[in-house]
């Protein structure tokens, strides 16, 4: 290359010169069009031995001619009444870096909307149709009575609008009406979400299920209908009383007409005595217990500590 | 047609047809541009188009390394590129038509 010792320092001053005019351009695509543009000054350089600047003229000009071609808005505020502020405004947070970090991100998140659009399509048309959810997942929309279908039409919906996706972004589609109908299935998720909530909670299992440790006897919420105590050596034994760590009589609720079979134990004065157990059942229409030592399996582990010794009164 | 885009995208058209026949960068393009006739065609326009329709997806780009200097950014025709180069031809013919029929008598005169 000819000229090679003093063309590089001339080419290197000129494009610096280009690139001062040009600094309101964001820096990634500046210093993209000018390492392209250096190398071609440089090339046409090599052909004459002409100063730079005297082939080029100014580098003001130069970078006005290049801003111009490559249609970067100049800066001033003319120009910028001119292409409306608020576009170009736009168009420079459209270009920041943060922001286009954001869609980057959007985009490797996108499947999961996907699947949650699928779903939202199938739920609006359930909220629509007013077919009810399930009564254990109230998340799973009825339809036809029948949560299956409805758990079939929401794969559909779902393996459906991961196609579209895959398809639209295979083939860099990108549409309006796509945007109006993201836009309206949030708005539909939305509102099969207040939906499933409302069913969750006004449910009368859920309603049931709050009630139910306030009322009688429960263990981690499951209600306690019976007791059966053993005693050391493996007999299980009858009507005994129990009471807790504050001398309340743990009952197990019951009423006479609900319950005509079950063997209420008196007290002295004519009193129902809610906390004896086992609690057992007569034989319909009779006053015998058939069983009186049934029980559920269990397995009575062996004990093998002494037996507990009272304290003997000690002799002054 | 819009012949006042004509005239603003004629250097589009040129630039285009130039890669057309083979990819180039920006000086090679310049260069076959002047040898072209276009030698009043300014190297920051020649060199701000390709960046702008490389922009707009009508050209692609790939570096290739170079012996001498830094590495050179090709340019090559898109789909894109190829239609609009197309409807610039089809633009143009139409224009040097009425132009033509406009400017008979003197070209006859001339002639």
């Amino acid at each position: 290359m000819n000229g090679a010792t003093t063309a590089p320092d001339d080419v290197g001053r000129y494009v610096g010169a280009v690139r001062e005019a040009l600094a309101d351009l964001p820096a990634d695509e500046r210093d993209d069009l000018l390492l392209e543009v250096e190398a071609s000054i440089a090339d046409a350089a090599g052909d004459t031995d002409a100063p730079v600047a005297a082939r080029l003229g100014p580098p003001e000009e130069f970078a006005a001619e290049l801003r111009e071609a490559a249609g970067f808005h100049v800066a001033s505020t003319a120009q910028r009444a001119e292409h409306g502020g608020l576009r170009s405004l736009a168009g420079r947070a459209a270009r920041h870096p943060a922001w286009r970090r954001i869609l980057s991100l959007a985009r490797d998140l996108a499947p999961f909307w996907w699947v949650a659009r699928g779903y939202a399509a199938v739920g609006i048309l359930a909220v629509w149709l007013g077919t009810g959810w399930a009564e254990r997942y109230p998340f799973v929309p009825r339809f036809n009575g029948s949560a299956a279908l409805g758990v079939a039409l929401v794969a559909v919906g779902v393996a459906a609008s991961v196609a579209v996706g895959l398809f639209m972004r295979r083939r860099e589609i990108r549409s309006r009406l796509a945007v109006v109908a993201n836009l309206a299935l949030v708005v539909a998720l939305w509102a099969v979400l207040v939906e499933v909530d409302n069913a969750t909670w006004g449910s009368p299992q859920a309603v049931a299920f709050v009630e139910a440790p306030s009322d009688g006897l429960a263990l981690d919420g499951v209600p306690i209908t019976n007791i059966y105590p053993y005693g050391r050596n493996g007999q299980l034994l009858h009507d005994v009383l129990l009471y807790d760590q504050a001398g309340a009589p743990l009952d197990v609720p019951g009423d006479r007409d609900l319950d005509p079979n079950r063997r209420f134990v008196l007290g002295k004065n004519g009193t129902t005595l809610l906390n004896v157990f086992p609690i057992r059942y007569f034989q319909p229409g009779t006053h015998t217990v058939a069983h009186p030592d049934a029980a559920p399996a269990v397995n009575v582990p062996v004990v093998v500590t002494a037996p507990l010794i009272r304290p003997e009164k000690e002799t002054p | 047609m819009d012949q006042s885009q004509l005239l603003r995208g004629a250097l589009d058209a040129a630039v285009l047809a130039v890669v057309a026949e083979n990819d180039g960068y920006g000086y090679d393009v310049l260069r076959r541009l002047r040898t072209a006739g276009m030698t009043e065609v300014g190297d920051a326009s020649v060199y701000g188009t390709l960046r702008r329709l490389y922009r707009s997806g009508a050209l692609t780009s790939y570096v290739m390394p170079s012996d001498e200097g830094p590495h050179r950014r090709y340019y090559g025709m898109t789909d894109r590129g190829r239609g609009q180069l197309e409807e610039a031809r089809a633009v143009w013919a139409d224009f040097s038509r009425t132009l033509s029929s406009l400017l008979k008598t003197e070209l006859e005169v001339t002639a």
